[in-house]
């Protein structure tokens, strides 16, 4: 069902460019500004967020700008509490699961269920861990991306496994590589 | 070196329960399973995710997680020689071994040493050797279900050897 909410506005009425006197030169790059404009508003629906992510696209034909911006709102300050919660969830459940030999019974674990029920916002963040972690963080990103995507599928090795999500990870995100 | 890791996770272990000088580094290079059969260079469980990471007797059944049986991790002992036996009480030139089991699912494994110390890889953490099997049973672990013996010479027990005679015989032809 589509939301009646309009997709967010910009006050100059079309995307002004970097520089030009209503657009004072930004300090952050102009996709960490365009997607903080889009959160500056009031909880926004992920309709309205695409919806405005169209209107940019269609107004700036730049279309690595809008990929940028996808990717940067995966992880810019609206996570930050979110990565602040998982930080303490993984560190939590990295503590407390390392006693068992049991995979069942580390993956059973209130916060890593926890971590799975947050869906694809926190996928950057198990990425991340995973390049430092030994833990099987693949659990949860196996049941957060539907199977068709799952980039490790088939392979019997874990350290393989592990592998191939990063690889995953760094073509879906880009501030990953 | 105390593991308060460990102590934090069993809470029947307290610092005077296994050894604080005789601990290895933490690793998840292997598991208890394996510590359990002697092996410290890959995890074993009968895991159908990671097969090739997760050593299993060709053999034996792969299972869910959490609805593992003990039987298939009897199985999976008796495939490196060891036979059920009574009790883990010290018997010269052999070697027993204690499965831990919740509800009747496996959890962990400790071998016994020719001391009469049991010694445990706990998880991802370290290996330690602990005097009682009661210290490490609870919410985690369980309780002992099984005991299992082997020779330490590796020779099979008498027993084996009159089978293996048997068969040879009948099955000649």
């Amino acid at each position: 069902m589509q939301s009646n909410q309009t997709p967010l506005e910009f006050t100059t009425g079309s995307v002004p460019r970097r520089g030009s006197l209503d657009f004072p030169e930004p300090e952050e790059s102009p996709k960490v500004f365009f997607a903080k404009e889009i959160l500056a508003k009031d909880s926004p629906s992920p309709w309205v967020i695409t919806k405005t992510i169209q209107t940019i696209q269609i107004q700036t034909h730049d279309i690595k700008l809008v990929r940028a911006m996808v990717d940067e709102l995966l992880v810019i300050p609206q996570d930050s509490q979110l990565e602040k919660e998982f930080n303490e969830r993984a560190d939590r459940w990295e503590r407390e699961s390392s006693i068992h030999s049991s995979p069942g019974e580390k993956f059973f674990h209130r916060d890593y269920i926890r971590i799975i029920g947050k869906g694809e916002r926190v996928v950057p963040f198990i990425l991340k861990r995973l390049e430092k972690s030994k833990k099987d963080w693949l659990w949860a990103l196996e049941h957060i991306i539907p199977e068709e995507e799952n980039p490790a599928k088939g392979i019997e090795d874990f350290r393989d496994a592990v592998q191939a999500w990063l690889d995953w990870g760094k073509d879906k995100y880009s501030w990953l590589r | 070196m105390r593991c308060l890791e460990i102590e934090d996770s069993l809470e029947n272990l307290g610092p005077k329960d296994y050894d604080q000088d005789d601990v290895s580094p933490q690793t998840e290079e292997y598991n208890c399973i394996a510590f359990a059969l002697g092996i410290i260079n890959r995890p074993w469980w009968p895991s159908k995710r990671f097969k090739e990471y997760y050593e299993w007797p060709d053999h034996l059944p792969r299972e869910e997680y959490l609805q593992e049986t003990l039987e298939n991790f009897i199985k999976g002992f008796e495939a490196k020689g060891y036979r059920v036996c009574r009790n883990g009480e010290l018997k010269k030139g052999i070697e027993k071994v204690a499965i831990f089991t919740v509800a009747g699912v496996p959890k962990h494994a400790a071998r016994q040493l020719e001391t009469g110390v049991w010694i445990s890889k706990c998880g991802d953490l370290e290996d330690i050797k602990h005097f009682t099997l009661s210290s490490i049973e609870g919410r985690n672990y369980g309780n002992v279900t099984v005991f299992l013996h082997r020779r330490r010479d590796g020779k099979p027990f008498l027993k084996d050897r009159m089978l293996a005679s048997l068969k040879r015989i009948f099955l000649r032809d």
